[in-house]
């Protein structure tokens, strides 16, 4: 629900009239855990999956990828699809493939003696009719970044029948727009109606600007995933927010993340 | 145990019968400047070296063997009336105190006896000194009763500029706030800066930590009783204020000389005006008001009655954008009425609405969120004043509750919302009781009752049935059964024993014990460390018990210097079942299946308290301290483990004090410290996509640091006021004197430079410690006429 992310924003307010500092914590010795990112769509692709490990909260770099893991993705079907590692951490598809609606996929991953395996079923959902682009007056009058003050907007159909559940994400000359991985969009369809209209997107465009936006159905798992990945970013430390607590996930063995499985939808538009 | 109670019960009330050739004193005690009726006067009559202390009501009632008496009536910071009485037959008598005793020029800390805190059957029991909180420092100088609250013995806060409390390591829900006898559901103002309470209309105000008589239920632990004021029912009068943030105005005055009264108060912050007025806010505005009303009826010393409302909002509007706002609303009707000279009744009627409203402006996305929960509740007490060693209450209660946990409907044409809202539930409570107050012998008094509370939730509504009810990810709905109007879904009950003993060592000083069971039937819908006014209550249902919490209390008092000092010093041990939690990143608004989201278990607390207050003098005000520890014990949190409540807070130190200089100048402290709320942080992270996520190995493992704060205040009452009509009075301070940069939370984010970018490939992260207010000047203006 989008109006959770609107608490967070009143919180941020509230807090923003005050003032701050950066202590340093002490947070003793913590296991290191697998962390699993996963995802297979229904576009014809050679899916990937990444490992890495997690760091205590203190350590500097990026986290490292985890080399020489076993990953495959068998279907209900029984037909199965051998990962190669490209990068460190880094697994592929051998072949292309491309997932399907109702199907059920399963991850496994053997490295050393452990085992972490998940399983999702790729949803059905509703999906973008078309965008278009449209001068927002309010952002022309003093654009935050020169120039980028045009919004795209949403046209979306959403079939009433099922409950479903989505991601969106957004992209502008191909690079990805979360605020830095501050903002989550992810919703449910519980309130909103089966026409979506002019919906803008969370970020101002340019003309010429390519802006593609990309759907994703989720598994009511991946919504709460997903929410709790939003809660987890935007957290106060539990002060008018909620308790600080781990981000779920749908992976056994012990390993953290998500092993994502959706029918996606991508539509781009040039800003003009 | 129930035998033995009902016993020493029979007892009472036999005794009171035997007696023979008796006749009954009985009538109010009153304010004899503005006819306030005084609550626990105390009234003394000097050859029986017995006597008693008024009611709620300010009524009394002595059952005595006939004669003549010298009766002494007395009440802190008034003159002691002494008056021979003839009592042939049944006589009714309204005393009237005249204003400002032996010591007094100087303020008066509360209204009681003078030697209350030592005689009372009662303990954990305090009154808040109304007018002495008018002349403590307070943010941004304007006085709060809640934050008064958070500095006695027993209770904690999450932080400053909140208002929720936390007593005896009870969560914030389990505190029952009334006013006029009308529940509050939201004390908050502005997120908790300030209360709800405008302290120009409180008349007193008392909190219940523990030996909370059988008269009253349905929260763990505690209860916080707000009188207002009954209005001057001589002449009118008015009084007011402006401070830093709001301006007070109340007026009250006779509608009928001596026998109808009224009172109105409003309070109304104005910052909204000056917001209003600044370009770079875009049209953002915040304000909130209050709005009190009273009107007092005595047509005889046998019936009395009042109508009391109170209304208060806060609304906030960001540009054109977004808007929200909440509100309590509260009505009572009361009705005193003395059936005979020895039985007196009360009936209330209460009406409490709570709201809130969400309302997003733009086309699109536009919609309006509003959720609100309703009661109305009868209530019946009567005391029977058997003689002046035995006193009989009973009653009933009975609530009929109505909860509207949300609806959202679109507010344009455009929008993408359709109108969708949750169930509405409704709810009935009863609660019989009984009890006495019973002096057994001249060192031994015993308060013990017995609190029977039914609680059933109703339809109409849809029960759904889970495979798995802990389950929130794959829910699974077995069956569902639908209820029709009024039709019962499930009944809870529970007997709630009350015990209190007190036993008098010597003239000054006594020990007291006592013993309490609670039920609370409805749970407040909030996960985070301080409620927001946008959680919801829930009643108990099939998949939500009913808590419980019994409570020990054991305790010492002592007052020295002819009842200068009052020092106590009690110990207490709770604990609670089926306190109400929720699952990690539970969804807690607008989730159809909120009750797989519920994880209920157990709190335990203990701890030891110390309270000294001077009450008289130049000097007055109180210190405490107290140490205690609260531990939660809940399936499906914290890996099982037991993890410290989030308000536990290992030490705490308060010291609020007024000094009257001279008769112009009063000066006042307040001085805070107590050990770090837990605080749970992150001990790892891992990057998922481009997020950097925290990673936790447990719940409130860690502590923020220390908190303390030095408040200074002063108070001028010009000269000139003896002789004018229109008197003024100013009032300045400093908040935070020291400029402590106390911790309100912590969070995590990407590690940023000082203009908020972020540093390299943003896989580092940083701790922020958020602090509220430095160093905060203040100023406020009063009249009154």
């Amino acid at each position: 629900m989008k109006i959770q992310t609107i608490l967070y924003c009143l919180a941020a307010v509230l807090l923003s009239t005050a003032c701050e500092k950066t202590i340093v914590l002490d947070p003793g010795q913590t296991e290191e855990l697998f962390v699993i990112e996963g995802l297979i769509t229904n576009s014809l692709s050679k899916h990937q999956v990444k490992i890495s490990k997690s760091q205590t909260f203190n350590s500097s770099g990026g986290a490292l990828g985890v080399s020489d893991a076993t990953v495959s993705v068998s279907d209900d079907l029984g037909q199965t699809i051998e990962y190669g590692e490209v990068q460190p951490g880094v697994y592929r598809a051998k072949e292309a493939f491309t997932g399907e609606i109702g199907r059920t996929y399963t991850l496994t991953i053997d490295y050393e003696d452990r085992q972490f395996t998940a399983t999702e079923q790729m949803q059905t959902m509703g999906t973008v009719d078309t965008l278009l682009t449209l001068i927002d007056e309010e952002e022309a009058a003093d654009p935050e970044d020169e120039g980028r003050f045009y919004d795209v907007l949403v046209f979306m159909s959403e079939p009433q029948e099922t409950e479903n559940f989505y991601l969106a994400k957004f992209y502008r000359n191909g690079e990805l727009e979360n605020f830095d991985g501050d903002d989550v969009y992810v919703f449910d369809d519980v309130a909103i109606g089966g026409q979506l209209e002019a919906l803008p997107g969370p970020v101002f465009y340019a003309e010429g600007d390519v802006a593609r936006t990309e759907l994703y159905s989720l598994s009511r798992r991946a919504f709460r995933f997903y929410n709790d990945l939003a809660t987890n970013v935007a957290n106060d430390g539990g002060l008018f927010s909620s308790q600080p607590a781990n981000v779920s996930t749908n992976l056994e063995g012990g390993a953290i993340g998500y092993f994502q499985v959706s029918a996606i939808d991508v539509d781009e538009v040039v800003v003009k | 145990m129930k035998r033995m109670l009902l016993c020493t019960l029979l007892l009472g009330v036999l005794g009171g019968l035997y007696a023979q050739e008796k006749a009954t004193l009985s009538g109010y005690v009153r304010n004899a400047a503005d006819g306030e009726v005084l609550l626990f006067a105390n009234v003394f009559v000097q050859e029986l070296e017995t006597g008693t202390t008024t009611n709620h009501y300010g009524f009394y009632s002595l059952t005595l063997p006939q004669g003549t008496y010298s009766l002494s009536v007395s009440y802190l910071g008034y003159q002691t009336k002494e008056q021979t009485i003839d009592l042939k037959a049944d006589l009714e008598l309204n005393i009237n105190l005249e204003e400002g005793g032996e010591v007094l020029q100087e303020v008066v800390v509360s209204g009681k006896a003078a030697d209350e805190s030592v005689a009372a059957v009662a303990m954990s029991r305090i009154d808040l000194p109304i007018k002495q909180i008018k002349k403590l420092p307070a943010l941004f100088g304007e006085p709060d009763v809640i934050k008064t609250i958070q500095m006695l013995p027993g209770v904690t806060s999450a932080g400053e500029g909140t208002s929720a409390y936390f007593v005896r390591g009870g969560s914030a829900d389990q505190n029952l706030v009334l006013i006029d006898e009308a529940p509050v559901y939201d004390v908050s103002h502005l997120f908790g800066l300030f209360s709800v309470f405008n302290s120009d209309i409180i008349k007193s105000a008392e909190l219940y930590k523990g030996g909370i008589p059988a008269k009253y239920g349905g929260r763990l632990s505690s209860l916080l009783e707000v009188t207002t004021k009954d209005g001057n029912d001589k002449k009118v009068e008015g009084s007011g204020g402006i401070g830093l943030m709001a301006a007070r105005l109340s007026l009250e005055g006779p509608i009928q000389k001596e026998k109808a009264s009224f009172i109105v108060s409003g309070r109304r912050s104005y910052a909204d005006l000056i917001m209003n007025q600044i370009d770079d806010l875009d049209g953002t505005t915040v304000s909130f008001y209050d709005l009190n009303a009273k009107v007092n009826w005595k047509p005889n010393n046998k019936n009395r009655f009042f109508i009391a409302a109170y209304d208060g909002r806060d609304n906030w509007k960001f540009g054109e954008d977004f808007k929200m706002g909440w509100g309590n609303t509260t009505g009572t009707f009361r009705w005193n009425h003395l059936f005979n000279e020895k039985l007196f009744s009360n009936t209330t009627l209460v009406y409490s609405d709570f709201d809130y409203r969400l309302e997003d402006l733009d086309s699109a996305d536009g919609f309006v969120w509003d959720a609100n929960q309703r009661e109305v509740s009868l209530k019946e007490d009567l005391t029977f004043f058997i003689s002046p060693k035995f006193t009989l209450q009973m009653g009933y209660q009975g609530i009929y509750r109505r909860f509207s946990p949300g609806k959202i409907s679109p507010n344009n044409a455009a929008s993408i919302f359709k109108e969708t809202e949750l169930q509405k539930m409704a709810a009935l409570d009863h609660a019989l009781y009984i009890g006495a107050e019973h002096q057994v012998s001249e060192r031994l008094s015993l308060q013990y009752g017995l609190r029977f509370s039914v609680f059933q939730p109703i339809g109409k509504g849809t029960i759904y049935e889970y495979a798995e009810p802990t389950d929130n990810v794959d829910i699974l709905v077995k069956d569902s059964t639908v209820y029709g109007s009024f039709e019962t879904i499930k009944t809870f009950s529970n007997f709630e024993p009350r015990f209190n003993a007190r036993y008098r060592l010597d003239p000054s000083s006594s020990l007291k014990f006592s013993y309490q069971r609670m039920a609370q039937y409805i749970h407040l819908i909030s996960n985070s460390t301080v409620p927001i006014p946008f959680n919801t209550w829930a009643p108990s249902s099939p998949y939500l018990e009913p808590q419980l919490a019994d409570q020990l209390a054991l305790g010492y008092f002592r007052n020295f210097k002819d009842n200068t000092y009052e020092f106590s010093a009690e110990a207490f041990y709770k604990q609670a079942q089926d306190v109400t939690e929720f699952a990690d990143h539970a969804n807690i608004f607008f989730n159809k299946h909120l009750a797989t989201e519920f994880r209920q278990g157990d709190s335990e607390s203990y701890g030891l308290e110390l309270f000294v207050r001077k009450v008289k003098g130049t000097m007055q005000g109180f210190a405490s301290y107290t140490l205690s520890k609260a531990t939660m014990d809940i399936k499906g949190i914290n890996a099982d483990e037991v993890f410290p409540a989030n308000h536990d807070r290992r030490h705490s130190l308060n010291l609020a004090m007024t000094y009257t200089l001279n008769p112009q100048w009063d000066l006042g402290a307040n001085f805070t410290y107590s050990s770090g709320r837990p605080i749970t942080l992150p001990t790892g992270k891992f990057q998922f996509e481009n997020y950097q996520v925290d990673y936790f190995s447990g719940r409130n493992g860690y502590r923020l640091p220390d908190f303390h704060r030095l408040d200074l205040s002063v108070t001028h009452d010009s000269k000139k006021n003896k002789d004018r009509k229109f008197k003024r009075t100013f009032s300045a301070g400093i908040y935070n004197a020291y400029n402590r940069q106390n911790p309100f939370t912590i969070y995590t984010r990407k590690k940023q430079d000082d203009d908020g970018n972020v540093i390299g490939e943003g896989t580092d992260k940083e701790a922020r410690l958020v602090y509220l207010f430095g160093i905060m000047p203040y100023f406020s203006w009063n009249f009154q006429f």
